[in-house]
């Protein structure tokens, strides 16, 4: 079985005369999350519809899972999380997932057990019989990742699964992706670019309309050669030279003003570096709230934006 | 791509018409539907349309409709049976256009198809949606002529078994009548994003349709015989009669409207974004 699972050759996308996409060709491999991520406008939603099939490209390809996003074969093998899509009124969540899951071929009773199973996922159990008119936001944000869950997809596709959602339903969310990515592939949109560091192997920069990126999240991190620190105020000017005396520092990053961050590359492997470069700090008279081993994936990801 | 699984197919009919009973929009129809008839049936029920049975009545009608079939549906026949008929016929596209308006229409304007195509076939939802509005109209159809047959039955002294053969034939011919409509609105539905405005577009293209016709029928009577063959109503004249003879012809024409209507909505439907 081909270890490719969704692979686009020259898509483009254009709505009158605006280019959404161009010529965006990539390939995602099977059982590596792939976060994508852009600045609004970027084409993420675009790119993230053309894939589940909502939109036509332009021009170009798409495959996935060996077929055209359009195609009966993918059918029940392809999850999704649409962002904006709205549940039918006047019925209940519970029987609105079990009719979502009929038609991926489960019988009455195993639809039922499927839509109970998948709201205990999201914590929802309790809702069953409720009507979407009487959820939250939030809440019906989870029933929406509710029925990306049933059944066994091989693709999930989830466009801001944590958008709107409370930090402890965020974390719940994040660890039933995280297992799920055991068993399939995932493929996230965020704008939390935490989201994406924590759960995403690669990661996909849209930028414009283009591809940008398409790399490992840990090598844009740079995980092991440097430190993030979240500092009391802004860090002061000469900071580069306040490490100086350093030999293994390589560079001083300070994060864009109000920012109160500052990133601190270095190239050595021993372990001590990390405890000198502290005690500079501290001779500096700087002091720290948070210290992060690697660098933050929304500085990055921020700093690509810019250039 | 496009493949039609049956037991899906079933599936999104039967989830369709559940909802159609729950929701505004079915609701809304079937009110409206029930309230105009029950008014009408009030009128009936006192023997209200027998005198239309008489020469004036039958010439009255000639002239609304056409002699024949104020012939054929008041000599001989219930003229409480065939009185609704008439009535049911004239009112078929308003209340038609009304009930399937809502095939995809909402249903892409809220995005709630982006749930479905994970699921289903694209072919398989435009076809659910249609069966399923022609169901919910059938139904309502049928129920109002059995009321119908029975108040004939009550009021007329037409013999039952006339009533019953006549009753059977009504029903199916407004069924039959009713489908290019709901093809037209199949057709609606796809180009605008919700129930309101498909229903507003197809009683426009249908009010305009017949204004165009009037306006070239009075110089061009042949073009504007031409332009009526758009409407889906063009079987109006056989259905009218009542005969079984004029309905079966009406069914051949019946696909090819269902077909075109059809054939051009999905061909909308399918290269549409969602």
């Amino acid at each position: 079985m081909s270890s490719v699972v969704i692979q686009t050759n020259q898509l483009s996308k254009t709505f009158g005369a605006t280019k959404a996409l161009t010529g965006i060709s990539l390939t995602v491999e099977k059982g590596v999350t792939t976060g994508l991520v852009g600045p609004n406008g970027a084409g993420k939603t675009t790119f993230f519809s053309l894939l589940c099939g909502f939109l036509k490209p332009s021009n170009g390809t798409i495959s996935i899972l060996g077929h055209n996003p359009d195609s009966a074969a993918i059918r029940g093998k392809v999850s999704i999380l649409p962002q904006d899509a709205a549940l039918l009124k006047s019925l209940s969540i519970g029987k609105q997932l079990s009719m979502l899951a009929e038609l991926q071929g489960l019988n009455k009773s195993q639809a039922h057990e499927e839509a109970k199973r998948v709201l205990k996922l999201v914590n929802l159990y309790e809702s069953f019989n409720q009507m979407p008119e009487q959820l939250s936001h939030g809440m019906l944000k989870r029933v929406a990742i509710a029925q990306a869950l049933m059944g066994s997809p091989e693709l999930i596709l989830l466009d801001e699964p944590t958008a709107g959602l409370d930090p402890n339903t965020s974390d719940a969310i994040k660890s039933v992706i995280r297992q799920l990515s055991r068993q399939c592939t995932i493929v996230i949109t965020s704008h939390n670019l935490e989201v994406i560091e924590d759960l995403c192997e690669k990661i996909i920069i849209l930028k414009k309309g283009e591809l940008h990126s398409h790399e490992k999240v840990a090598d844009l991190t740079a995980r092991t050669k440097a430190l993030t620190f979240k500092l009391d105020q802004d860090p002061p000017e000469n900071i580069k030279a306040i490490f100086k005396e350093l030999a293994m520092v390589t560079d001083v990053k300070a994060g864009q003003t109000g920012q109160h961050r500052m990133v601190v590359y270095f190239n050595d492997e021993n372990p001590m570096t990390e405890i000198e470069i502290i005690k500079c700090l501290a001779e500096a008279g700087i002091s720290y709230r948070e210290m992060v081993r690697g660098e933050r994936l929304q500085d990055t990801v921020s700093d690509r934006m810019r250039r | 791509m496009n493949a039609l699984r049956l037991s899906t197919l079933k599936s999104l009919i039967r989830q369709d018409l559940y909802y159609a009973l729950r929701s505004a929009r079915g609701v809304l129809f079937l009110v409206f539907f029930g309230a105009f008839w029950l008014w009408l049936f009030t009128k009936l029920s006192g023997g209200g349309a027998q005198w239309l049975a008489n020469p004036e009545g039958n010439f009255i009608i000639g002239w609304l409709f056409d002699p024949d079939v104020a012939r054929s549906l008041f000599v001989g026949r219930s003229a409480t049976l065939s009185a609704f008929f008439l009535i049911a016929v004239s009112t078929t596209p308003f209340f038609v256009l009304f009930a399937a308006s809502d095939q995809t229409a909402n249903d892409i304007g809220s995005k709630y198809l982006r749930f479905l195509t994970p699921r289903c076939n694209r072919i398989e939802i435009y076809l659910a949606r249609f069966v399923g509005a022609a169901i919910l109209v059938a139904f309502a159809y049928l129920l109002v002529t059995v009321v119908a047959m029975i108040m004939a039955v009550m009021v007329d002294k037409t013999g039952v078994g006339v009533i019953l053969m006549d009753g059977l034939l009504a029903g199916l011919s407004l069924i039959i009548y009713s489908l290019p409509f709901i093809a037209l609105m199949s057709l609606c539905s796809v180009v605008v994003g919700s129930a309101g405005l498909s229903a507003l577009v197809g009683i426009s293209v249908y009010v305009v349709v017949l204004v165009l016709v009037a306006v070239i029928g009075i110089k061009m009577p042949q073009a504007a015989d031409f332009v009526a063959y758009l409407l889906p109503n063009s079987t109006k004249g056989l259905i009218l009669q009542l005969q079984w003879q004029t309905s079966l012809q009406s069914l051949l024409i019946v696909p090819i409207y269902v077909l075109a209507y059809g054939f051009i909505g999905w061909k909308i439907f399918s290269g549409r974004d969602i």
